[in-house]
């Protein structure tokens, strides 16, 4: 007999497996392009993601003990710090690159720019919390 | 802030990491509030002038 946490885990797993498989098969269907390449694609790229999603709804509330003081410890305000600034970094280069694109009248895809920004956005803060973390030192 | 926490914490013999655990914070905000390169939030103070059984103005001064 399973024990209510690893009833959790599997449950969490399986979720994954599934909800990967169905954003793989769903995006094989509608992207046009060779059905079995674009779903392993797609359905890789949403393994961890998925995973992370069901391991916090469904693991998580058993094994994490809500920390009461989270908010008193230097951690957080370097995550804020770092986040404050990520966010003024992203403003910039989206004003300084709509300007740009304005100007030049080019027409860039949106999937490419909207990835560029997340990634410059997660990057930036990323980098930003571990300078921060090594300055303390 | 300068604050003389590293002064109290080694007259009672404790460790970073013990008084991080008695405040509930992690050692790293320890460090960074003995180093005065964090200043801790109103509760947290609160609860080390507790600690220490002094006022939060014997604890903390302000940078001049």
């Amino acid at each position: 007999m399973l024990d209510s946490l690893t009833r959790r885990r599997l449950v969490a797993a399986m979720l994954t497996l599934v909800a990967s498989a169905a954003v793989g098969v769903l995006a094989g269907a509608m992207s046009g392009r060779p059905f079995v390449l674009t779903a392993t694609v797609f359905a890789a790229s949403t393994l961890a993601p998925a995973g992370a999603l069901a391991w916090l709804l469904l693991v998580a509330p058993v094994t994490v003990r809500p920390d009461r003081n989270a908010g008193d410890n230097v951690e957080h305000r370097w995550v804020q710090v770092a986040s404050a600034g990520a966010f003024t970094d992203l403003l910039v280069v989206m004003g300084l690159g709509l300007a740009v694109v304005s100007v030049l009248d080019v027409a860039l895809e949106a999937q490419v720019v909207l990835l560029a920004l997340v990634v410059l956005a997660m990057g930036d803060a990323a980098v930003r919390y571990v300078a921060l973390e090594r300055s303390a030192r | 802030m300068d604050n003389d926490i590293a002064v109290r914490r080694a007259e009672r013999g404790l460790s970073q990491a013990q008084l991080a655990e008695a405040l509930g914070v992690s050692r790293q905000t320890v460090i960074s509030i003995e180093k005065g390169r964090f200043d801790p939030s109103l509760p947290l103070a609160f609860r080390l002038a507790a600690l220490f059984g002094a006022p939060i103005e014997d604890i903390f001064r302000p940078d001049v």
